[in-house]
């Protein structure tokens, strides 16, 4: 059905994709897995018609085509989930579904395109109340209506020739209007394993009915759960193409990656010593560096209490929207919460106790100030962007207290302190080094950048919010290593992530955030929890114990 | 000056509300265009230069050729090509709008001044041939409805929207983005122009310099206040029209002295307005931002 041929794009100097061969038939899922900058999203861009080839020819039923807009793409029937949502936020369900109406519809009429987009959902056992704006709705909804769109919207072109006699054909019955390949980009980022499992039976049930479906991810078991055949993509080539009855998780990791990967170790910490008893200074010295919020309420949290102590990781997980950005807002002093408080403490080195504990007392006051926060969204609340990267780590509050000059600040110790830094952290910036913009940086190495700032100086607990998403296997490594480090130094550390191989991977102890709760209780999961209690959690589908 | 006794509220209501209304229509006009744009997600601050295009172009061309129509329709032409050269910079060579935009009202303020000066020299009194307010009354009344329920329930409608909001959603759904804002853009050049040639084929009979005074952003100002609704532009713009009115009554009552303060009321009250409805108004999500793939 979908031939690309020694496909190449460049953007400027920039290989993205390097004559790269990919087919997919009718009634087939095809995985495309590939490390972040692999090129997996330009492929998907290629065939979608947001972007044209430099070199190599795509061709569709056989025939080279040019698939110059995404009207072009539409009109072949070829739909396309985009990574990001592609719908008005301000607009209905319906307003979002006519944008794709052919030509000829002049009149939007709300009551019919609610029935027609209501009947769609129906088709695939959905339901969905499309006069609602899409604002309103939560992450899962909106990916249905993004699916719902790939598969039914139209062409919106001025037809060819050509085109329109295959469209009149179409139009003689109305299930042939369908898309009849999709192309899925991450499309379960933002859903539950529930949720997940449930659009993984729409996909199967889609392949069924003889359409062909492309689902890129970087995660392994989806691609392994879902998919007829994988193939790999790193650096802008295929590396490798195989059945999926024909391989196995490791060897797909280790192709994408490009070396062997030790995925399966665990980073929790050897012994818990959450339950296991320890002597009576030691609890106590851990319980300085502790992290302790009490009844928080704001938004959608609801009298929200979590103990984190010293030396461990409580994983956070939950999907998006229940109260994770409240929290983070919170913790890092950006939001007054309606009530409760929280408070954090500083892991101390031997000899220092006393001292360390006043500070720690003082501290609660406005604990914020020894957190050390790693926020979810590092494009715009992490860095700043027309700032150099030493610019950037002198927002630490640390390094500009270490930078403080007679007259004024220092900024060649600030500089110095930057460059072994990103030495130590394996951030890889230009010729240009701590004088690159953080603009210039890739998502790995900013992230890898915001982690050291927030690590390096202060020795208090640690808040990280989704700190790997969007990363390469690589990098996430890192970044995960460095948490378990801080753990190991006797810091707090809270790990709020919706990504639950990493949850399962860190944590020490295990809870879910559901519509602004704690749940189960506050003596949360202990690490080896199964995914399957974990999941039903984030669904809604099992209260914790104690529930008011 | 008018004797006090003889003013009295009752005789003077009608003609306070012709006035008001004679002064909103210019504003209506602009900002009925400006309101498609910033739909649409530009940003043209270049009403001013726009009107003052028209108004010349209106009062020259209707001038020389003898004809009201069709001076409107170089009133009209003149906006629409003055909005060309905005949106050739700020869509297609995606330059900053507020640059341009005020870049606009300098250009269009110098030119119409030079070429007005040039041609006196040469006709020595340019007349318009003039147009009675109604006309444009007319256009105002029949665009209000037809704006409101064009956004609201049409397919372009829903595409200028969409653009105005998340151009990459628009873009992914066929929708030609540069298009529809160049489209909308056009649009409003040429309502502005339309504007314009209220002021100096209707309201007076020849251009002056600089005779928008302000009002452009006024127009863009009743935007905001109006809430990116048409109706809302209607009602802004018949408040600020009263507000700018009501000097010439206001004048007779409280004498010279405080004149220029009256002068400066619809000033005032825009500078109101946006300190009041600006932050926290419906703005289009994706207003004043270029769209690149």
């Amino acid at each position: 059905m979908l031939e690309l041929r020694g496909v190449t794009k460049r953007f400027g100097d920039f290989t993205a994709l390097e004559s790269v061969d990919f087919a997919i038939g009718a009634g087939e899922i095809v995985g495309l897995l590939g490390e972040n900058g692999a090129g997996k999203s330009t492929l998907m861009n290629l065939v979608g018609g947001l972007h044209q080839p430099n070199g190599g020819e795509i061709r569709w039923d056989g025939e080279a085509v040019h698939l110059t807009s995404p009207r072009d793409a539409t009109a072949r029937r070829i739909g396309v989930v985009h990574q990001h949502f592609m719908l008005v936020p301000v607009f209905s369900v319906a307003e979002n579904m006519a944008l794709h109406a052919p030509q000829a519809v002049a009149v939007f009429h709300a009551d019919e395109w609610a029935a027609r987009v209501e009947a769609w959902a129906r088709a695939l056992g959905w339901r969905v109340d499309a006069r609602r704006r899409v604002e309103e709705l939560s992450v899962g909804e909106r990916q249905r209506i993004e699916i719902l769109k790939a598969l039914f919207a139209r062409t919106t072109s001025q037809k060819t020739k050509a085109e329109s006699e295959a469209e009149s054909e179409a139009e003689s019955d109305d299930a042939d209007e369908t898309a009849r390949l999709l192309l899925l980009d991450e499309p379960t980022a933002n859903l539950t394993p529930g949720e997940a499992d449930e659009l993984f039976d729409v996909l199967r049930g889609l392949r069924a009915r003889g359409c062909g479906i492309v689902f890129v991810s970087h995660k392994l078991r989806e691609v392994m759960a879902l998919c007829d055949r994988v193939v790999v993509l790193r650096r802008g080539r295929v590396v490798g193409e195989h059945p999926v009855s024909q391989t196995d998780a490791a060897r797909l990791a280790t192709l994408m990656v490009g070396r062997e990967i030790s995925a399966a170790r665990p980073l929790r910490a050897t012994s818990d010593h959450a339950a296991v008893p320890s002597p009576a200074e030691a609890v106590a010295a851990l319980d300085d560096a502790h992290l302790t919020i009490r009844n928080l309420r704001c938004g959608v949290l609801r009298d929200f209490s979590l103990q984190v102590h010293g030396a461990e990781i409580v994983g956070l997980a939950g999907v998006d929207g229940n109260g994770q950005q409240e929290l983070m807002e919170v913790l890092g002093g950006l939001r007054a919460p309606d009530a409760g408080t929280f408070e954090a403490g500083e892991a101390q080195t031997p000899g220092e106790t006393a001292n360390a504990t006043r500070r720690a007392g003082e501290a609660s006051g406005s604990a914020a100030r020894t957190l050390s926060i790693i926020p979810a969204d590092r494009q715009s609340v992490g860095l700043i962007h027309s700032f150099d990267l030493a610019e950037n780590m002198a927002l630490s509050r640390d390094l500009r207290a270490a930078c403080r000059g007679r007259f004024a600040f220092d900024w060649t110790h600030a500089r110095r302190t930057t460059r072994d830094l990103m030495e130590r952290f394996d951030v890889r910036a230009s010729a240009t080094r701590e004088r690159t913009p953080a603009a210039n940086l890739s998502g790995g190495n900013a992230q890898k950048l915001v982690v050291a700032r927030a690590l390096q100086w202060s020795r208090g607990a640690v808040v990280a919010a989704e700190p790997t998403r969007g990363l390469d296997v690589s990098a996430a490594r890192f970044v995960r290593e460095q948490l378990r480090r801080a753990a190991d130094e006797g810091r707090a550390v809270l790990l709020i992530s919706t990504d639950l191989d990493e949850i399962f991977e860190l944590s020490d102890r295990i809870g879910v955030l559901y519509e602004g709760r704690l749940l189960p209780d506050e003596n949360l999961l202990p690490s080896g929890a199964s995914r399957e209690t974990i999941g039903a959690m984030m669904g809604g589908l099992v209260q914790g114990k104690g529930q008011k | 000056m008018i004797p006090m006794e003889i003013f009295s509220w009752r005789d003077m209501a009608l003609p306070m509300m012709l006035t008001a209304l004679a002064f909103a229509m210019p504003l209506l006009l602009a900002a009925l265009g400006e309101l498609v744009g910033e739909r649409a997600g530009v940003l043209n601050i270049g009403l001013e230069g726009m009107m003052l295009g028209g108004a010349w172009a209106g009062a020259t061309a209707s001038f020389a050729a003898g004809s009201a129509p069709l001076g409107l329709l170089g009133a009209v032409a003149a906006g629409m090509a003055l909005a060309g050269v905005f949106a050739l910079l700020t869509i297609t060579l995606k330059a900053d709008a507020v640059v341009a935009g005020t870049g606009l009202n300098l250009f269009a303020l110098g030119l119409t001044g030079t070429l007005h000066r040039a041609l006196g020299e040469r006709w020595s009194e340019v007349r318009s041939a003039t147009l009675p307010e109604w006309v444009f009354a007319l256009i105002g009344a029949v665009l209000v409805p037809l704006l409101w329920w064009g956004l609201k329930s049409t397919r372009p409608g829903l595409q200028l929207r969409a653009v105005g909001e998340y151009p990459a959603a628009a873009d992914t759904a066929g929708v030609r983005v540069s298009r529809v804002r160049w489209r909308a853009t056009l649009f409003n050049g040429a309502l502005c122009g339309l504007a314009g040639a209220f002021l100096s084929m209707s309201h007076t009979d020849s251009f002056g310099e600089n005779m928008t005074a302000g009002r452009g952003f006024i127009a863009l100002a009743i935007v905001i206040f109006g809430r990116w609704n048409p109706w809302g532009a209607l009602g802004g713009a018949l408040l600020f029209g009263a507000a700018e009115g009501s000097q010439f009554f206001l004048q007779s009552k409280i004498g010279t002295t405080f004149y220029p303060l009256l002068l400066a009321l619809p000033y005032a009250l825009t500078l109101l307005v946006l300190a009041g409805f600006a932050g926290r108004s419906p703005a289009p999500a994706a207003l004043g931002q270029a769209y690149e793939r």
